[in-house]
């Protein structure tokens, strides 16, 4: 087979890009997902006081600032060696829970849930959230957007700002809520709980009574047999906020758990000529390639593999909806990507309750809300599941607090090896003979948006649209088929 | 007519942030005109424009032929095209407008989209290139005269 190189310069268009190499037969060789880089962030951020980060890096990713916001924080927490009240930690998980249900609810409606909702095969002017709303109805709608209208509400009244939070300080938070801020929030929390309640009703009437759905959904294309990894609490429930780093292996048994401040011990990242993402592994079992197995050293992160890597969730309506999930599926854990739509509902529902249970919670409206830092910086790791999965934010500094060096792992770093692998598989069992189908394109991107990455912080890049082409080469090197929707 | 000038674009990005600079060159000559800087996309961006009668949109873009500094006039259809291919994350200002309508919000009848070419967009920094600095203030000017602010 013709040998091409691939230079990710050539194609900067702010574009991903999906290259698929066929072999002599007309079969699949290899497929490679490509990325646009955007260069200097470290370098931005050198020099500048550490205090800044919070605010500087909710500007990474338009879609979510408040991950940023808070693993930032975090980081800022140990930078300064101040633990934050108990008031401020509870704030904090609060807005952080807030954040994740309307993320997830988005995420379900508005771009992985009308592969299902409205249906794989559709024409693409019908696969978007106009065509959710004209198959479910006006009333979902207009529920949805007012969850995420409540919501955004919570995380305007504690982040200070209505977009980017910017309430995070070393040792704690720089706002206190209000009595009748609580009740407001308890409000929004009912109605995200209640509305979660009913995703997972709808996922069980339009998918799971649905055997072609279910078919795919199970079916071999869209499988993996990875490691997972997530944030656990003490009794290894999923937390989002705060906690231990879990990883099972693809048996499901605990292969690591450490504390965020380790994780160079375990977390490794893979360089490849063809795209600047670079991609995470398990530093213990080391890089193999892009291939799946206990060998292997690519992990999964985010709602599937979060779930996966615990032992239940903290709250008792999503408690529920996990163990129906495995009894479905089969056990843990569970291999099947496009179970990640399933699993977001649940994560979703999981966080609704825990602001609820937040919100009620005597000492949200306490004064006591930040421990000022009295020691001096040198360095500080803050690690938070984004909805996208693991984030870790580490810097270092002089003894100023000004910044030496910066290092981000982003949630979909974590993914990128298995985004490429799950792309790779569709699109080997989609292609054969060199018949590329029309269908195909949307086949290829159902793999894609089960991880719903966010490609913009994979490259520490502008936020959220990243259209995506798909270029199929024959062996002799040669274009043979462009898909985009526009053409 | 209630109208909203909102400028688009993330200010640490180096020319990605031109849309935020020239709102600012209008909001600093015409105080009484209404102006909102935003570093977000898609539904969000409803949250802003909704109630408005008239809507004036400034961002960046990068075409394959243009030189930096150019600018262009575009409407909401116009940016279909560029915007129906796959989303992986978040929504683009064109099906943000489609719900916003479909659900019966209150939507801008008249809606003016300017994008001035750009050189980088790929190198974190403040401020603009110099080739896309140096025509900010002639741009804020055209775009006043021509939407009659």
């Amino acid at each position: 087979m013709k040998k091409i190189t691939i230079d990710p310069i050539t194609r900067l268009e702010g574009h991903g890009k999906i290259e698929i190499f066929l072999n002599d037969d007309g079969d699949v060789d290899k497929a490679y997902l490509q990325i646009p880089e955007l260069r200097g962030f470290e370098k931005f951020c050198e020099g500048r006081p550490a205090e800044e980060m919070p605010r500087i890096t909710t500007m990474i990713c338009g879609v979510c600032p408040t991950a940023h916001h808070m693993a930032s924080t975090k980081a800022l927490d140990d930078l300064f060696k101040v633990e934050p009240t108990s008031t401020a930690k509870k704030i904090r998980e609060l807005m952080y829970n807030a954040f994740q249900a309307e993320d997830h609810i988005l995420h379900f409606f508005f771009l992985g849930g009308p592969d299902f909702v409205v249906g794989p095969m559709a024409p693409a002017g019908e696969r978007n959230i106009l065509g959710v709303i004209a198959k479910v109805g006006l009333d979902v709608g207009g529920k949805v957007i007012e969850m995420r209208k409540r919501l955004r509400n919570v995380l305007r009244i504690i982040g200070g700002k209505p977009i980017m939070p910017s309430c995070g300080l070393p040792g704690g938070v720089s706002k206190a809520i209000t009595e009748e801020e609580r009740k407001t929030i308890i409000d929004a929390a009912e109605y995200a709980v209640e509305f979660c309640k009913f995703a997972l009703g709808l996922f069980d009437d339009v998918v799971l009574k649905n055997k072609d759905y279910v078919d795919l959904v199970v079916g071999d294309i869209y499988k993996h047999r990875t490691y997972y990894m997530g944030l656990v609490d003490g009794n290894n429930k999923v937390n989002f906020y705060d906690g231990q780093i879990r990883v099972v292996d693809p048996n499901g048994k605990e292969f690591a758990k450490f504390k965020g401040r380790n994780y160079l011990d375990h977390i490794r990242e893979h360089v490849e000529p063809w795209t600047y993402v670079r991609f995470s592994y398990l530093k213990n079992v080391g890089w193999k390639g892009f291939v799946d197995g206990e060998e292997s050293g690519i992990f999964r992160v985010a709602p599937l593999a979060r779930l996966n890597a615990a032992d239940g969730m903290a709250t008792p309506l999503a408690q529920e909806a996990y163990e129906r999930m495995y009894e479905v599926l089969g056990g843990k854990p569970v291999h099947n990507t496009l179970a990640f739509h399933w699993a977001r509902l649940i994560e979703a529902l999981y966080a609704s309750e825990r602001v609820l249970e937040l919100a009620r919670d005597p000492e949200l409206t306490s004064p006591d809300i930040v421990n000022l830092p009295t020691e001096t910086p040198k360095e500080g790791i803050g690690v938070v599941e984004a909805p996208r999965g693991t984030l870790f934010h580490h810097y270092k500094t002089d003894e100023r607090g000004i910044l030496t060096e910066v290092n981000l792992i982003v949630a979909t770093q974590n993914n990128a090896a298995s985004i490429c692998m799950s792309i790779e598989k569709a699109a080997k069992s989609l292609i054969k003979k060199g018949e590329v189908s029309d269908g195909i394109l949307n086949m290829i991107e159902m793999a894609f948006r089960a991880y719903d990455p966010c490609l913009a912080c994979a490259t520490h890049s502008l936020p959220g649209r990243m259209p995506l082409e798909v270029n199929v080469y024959n062996s002799e090197g040669d274009l043979v088929r462009r898909l985009r929707r526009d053409e | 007519m209630k109208a909203l000038i909102l400028g688009l674009g993330n200010p640490i990005l180096t020319d990605d942030g031109a849309g935020i600079t020239i709102v600012q060159k209008i909001k600093e000559g015409h105080p009484h005109l209404q102006v909102i800087e935003a570093s977000e996309a898609g539904l969000t961006l409803l949250d802003h424009i909704v109630g408005y009668d008239k809507l004036i949109i400034i961002d960046s873009i990068r075409t394959e032929k243009g030189r930096p500094g150019d600018f262009y006039k575009l409407k909401p259809e116009d940016l279909k095209p560029a915007t129906d291919l796959s989303s992986s994350h978040g929504m683009d200002i064109a099906t943000a407008f489609e719900i916003g309508k479909g659900l019966g919000y209150k939507m801008p009848r008249y809606v003016s989209i300017y994008a001035v070419e750009i050189k980088d967009n790929t190198t974190f920094g403040e401020g603009c290139t110099e080739e896309v600095e140096e025509r900010i203030p002639f741009i804020a000017q055209k775009i006043v005269t021509e939407e009659k602010l």
